[in-house]
């Protein structure tokens, strides 16, 4: 077994060459707790680890560190979404050494929606570095013990260093533009330092599978755990919706008419969901999937449970 | 009450159809004063709003039909400026000041008649309105 | 050039005071060249305001090269000293200058300024510099990141780039990195794309500090 970066249990499963399974908690727009309850007791056993999100489409919600601390006094494996559009150099690399203390052990390294999408489309956005940048940051804090700025990660001269270690995760999305550059600029990231990687989510099976030989033919599975995004359509309203007015989602038209001319759409659109689970099991590649069940956690258990993948393995 | 009434014409069509109006026997009331340009593209933002500034109620810009400007399209400039120098009266609230754009043929003296005619009632009832 | 934006009429009018003497003082540079503050636009102001109703017993204008020059505006001496208020149609730099220039009376802006950009076309003005003091245009084949980009990414596109086009308006803004893309590609050195570049150094731009340019070599 090669040596663990961060040791978390994500880690030591990708390591060991299980399929893994995550998926996505969006925290709650108030302090309510039993919202957070709900939504970890339908995913608590069925996800190796669990994102949560950093104020997702810039809309408020509780911090992703501070639900993702709630999160690990539960006994569970975050994954703590960390934007770049909010906070400076300054702002993250506080919140990371504040994440690991708190028991964070693996981080993914996002852009941020621009805050127009949200419900603050006058805030000032930040910026001060990009995803890229940010996964290099993060890696230069874990393997060389250091900040962006140049100093060692001790709290005195005399200190020991400290530094926070943590598996790096980073999205790619390869329905976006330009085509042709997007296994380059996930190869860009890998060169940053990512350790795994979760798509955006999948629609477009063919399209999909033609980037993954394309990313194994530059070996890039080897390097970086790859694990593809999946969110099940469950209404009309919302195929019209990731169709039309998602950006980056691409629906071939044959599954658009297969959703729409389902008699009960959403337990179609959860069978074409495990349809493409086995199709990825099966995939070269492809190290696991994240379940982006938007609002519907409850669904990761059913989904889970239905393509055979429960129970989940224990990390040794 | 008489609002003032300004008809600005090029010299092309415009001028053409002010003339064979007068040839048809239409006159106009007093209170209409006729200004020819060269061409209405010739007509600037500026001209009209110190036009109404210096007492005109009403500016009809009268130019030739699209695709018949000898000078390619200072009509279609003039009417861009005379809608946006309405957008302005009203967006400031002057509301009993009023610019329009008429485009007409070289032979349409009675068309020409009636548009003036016509304008000249806006005029009078925008002015009453905003009296009120 | 310096793109400026005429306030919408009503907030001017609403912002003027009822005074006796009022100033409408355009500028003939770069607010001249995309139409928000030359002698033109002072002009229309002016009757707009005489015709407004607002109680102001006397409104005048005047244009000057420049309001952000001292040499310019100290031609503007007499008639400031007769204005109550002065209404400066000129970019916040010229509005700016005007009040320091004139300590002693009361200047209101006209427009609302926006950035450092280009003509692209009659009418069409488009944003090309942030002024972040630390130009890197070699590295994207003279396509600016910081202004061309919505998330001004040094190391993009980021997900939301479809067809050429920003998610943040897909119908008509285009993507700064699909430009850049492009253009790179067309120059034969796409391979750059694949270099990591660092954070950048915000220090040089406004986050560091109001900025000035000395240069001891001319001054008096």
């Amino acid at each position: 077994m090669s040596k663990l970066k961060s040791g978390s249990t994500l880690e030591r499963l990708l390591d060991r060459g299980e399929f893994v399974v995550t998926a996505e908690l969006g925290p709650p727009r108030s302090v309510d707790p039993k919202v957070l309850d709900d939504k970890i007791s339908a995913l608590k056993d069925s996800a190796d680890a669990i994102n949560i999100t950093d104020n997702q489409t810039s809309i408020v919600r509780v911090s992703s560190i501070a639900a993702a601390a709630y999160l690990v006094r539960q006994g569970l494996e975050p994954v703590v979404q960390v934007a770049c559009r909010d906070r400076n150099r300054i702002a993250i690399q506080s919140d990371l050494l504040g994440a690991a203390l708190s028991g964070v052990k693996n981080i993914l390294c996002i852009t941020g929606d621009h805050q127009c999408f949200g419900d603050h489309p006058q805030a000032k956005q930040v910026y001060d570095i990009d995803s890229v940048q940010l996964i290099q940051m993060v890696r230069d804090m874990r393997d060389r013990g250091v900040f962006q700025g140049g100093q060692e990660i001790r709290n005195s001269k005399k200190a020991e260093i400290h530094e926070p270690r943590f598996l790096i995760g980073a999205v790619e999305n390869p329905f976006a533009d330009p085509m042709e550059w997007r296994v380059s600029r996930l190869e860009k990231k890998v060169n940053a330092g990512a350790d795994f990687i979760q798509t955006q989510c999948v629609y477009d099976m063919e399209r999909f599978a033609a980037w993954m030989r394309e990313v194994v033919e530059r070996g890039l599975h080897s390097r970086v755990k790859i694990l593809a995004g999946l969110t099940p359509i469950r209404s009309l309203g919302m195929l019209k919706h990731m169709k039309e007015n998602v950006a980056g989602i691409a629906i071939p038209d044959s599954l658009a008419e297969r959703l729409g001319a389902a008699k009960d759409i959403k337990a179609e659109g959860l069978r074409v969901c495990l349809e493409q689970i086995e199709r990825l099991r099966a995939m070269e590649g492809v190290a696991g999937i994240h379940l982006m069940t938007v609002e519907w956690e409850a669904a990761v258990p059913q989904i889970v449970g239905a393509a055979g993948l429960l129970p989940r393995p224990k990390a040794a | 009450m008489e609002h003032a009434v300004l008809v600005i014409h090029c010299a092309q069509a415009g001028a053409s159809a002010l003339a064979r109006m007068r040839q048809l026997g239409y006159r106009l009331p007093t209170s209409v004063r006729t200004f020819e340009m060269p061409c209405t593209g010739r007509v600037s933002e500026p001209i009209l709003m110190e036009a109404l500034q210096d007492g005109a109620d009403g500016i009809l810009v009268v130019g030739c039909r699209k695709d018949a400007c000898r000078y390619l399209d200072g009509n279609c400039r003039a009417e861009r400026r005379a809608a946006r120098v309405q957008d302005l009266l009203r967006d400031a609230g002057i509301g009993r000041k009023t610019v329009q754009m008429h485009f007409t043929a070289a032979d349409e003296g009675s068309a020409l008649y009636r548009a003036v005619h016509g304008f000249c009632e806006k005029v009078a009832l925008q002015g009453q309105a905003e009296e009120a | 050039m310096i793109v400026a934006e005429q306030k919408p009429i009503q907030e001017i009018l609403a912002a003027l005071p009822e005074v006796d003497n009022l100033l409408v003082a355009g500028c003939d540079t770069c607010v001249t060249v995309c139409m928000a503050g030359g002698d033109k636009e002072a002009r229309v102001l002016c009757a707009a305001i005489r015709m407004s109703g607002k109680k102001i017993r006397n409104v005048e204008t005047v244009s000057i090269e420049r309001q952000c020059d001292r040499e310019f505006l100290s031609e503007l001496s007499d008639k400031v000293s007769r204005a109550d208020v002065v209404l400066s149609m000129a970019c916040g730099a010229g509005v700016q200058m005007l009040s320091d220039f004139f300590p002693a009376t009361i200047v209101q802006p006209a427009l609302n300024t926006l950035f450092m950009g280009s003509t692209e076309e009659a009418g069409y003005w488009l944003e090309r510099c942030l002024g972040c003091g630390d130009c890197s245009l070699e590295l994207t084949a003279g396509i600016c990141p910081k202004t061309r980009c919505s998330k001004g990414l040094m190391n993009g596109p980021c997900g939301g780039s479809v067809g050429g086009k920003c998610e943040v308006d897909p119908k008509s803004l285009d993507c700064g990195w699909d430009l850049i893309y492009k253009r790179l590609k067309s120059l034969g050195r796409i391979e750059r794309l694949m270099d990591i570049q660092p954070p950048r150094n915000w220090s040089r731009a406004h986050d560091g500090r109001p900025r000035s340019v000395i240069r001891k070599d001319v001054r008096l």
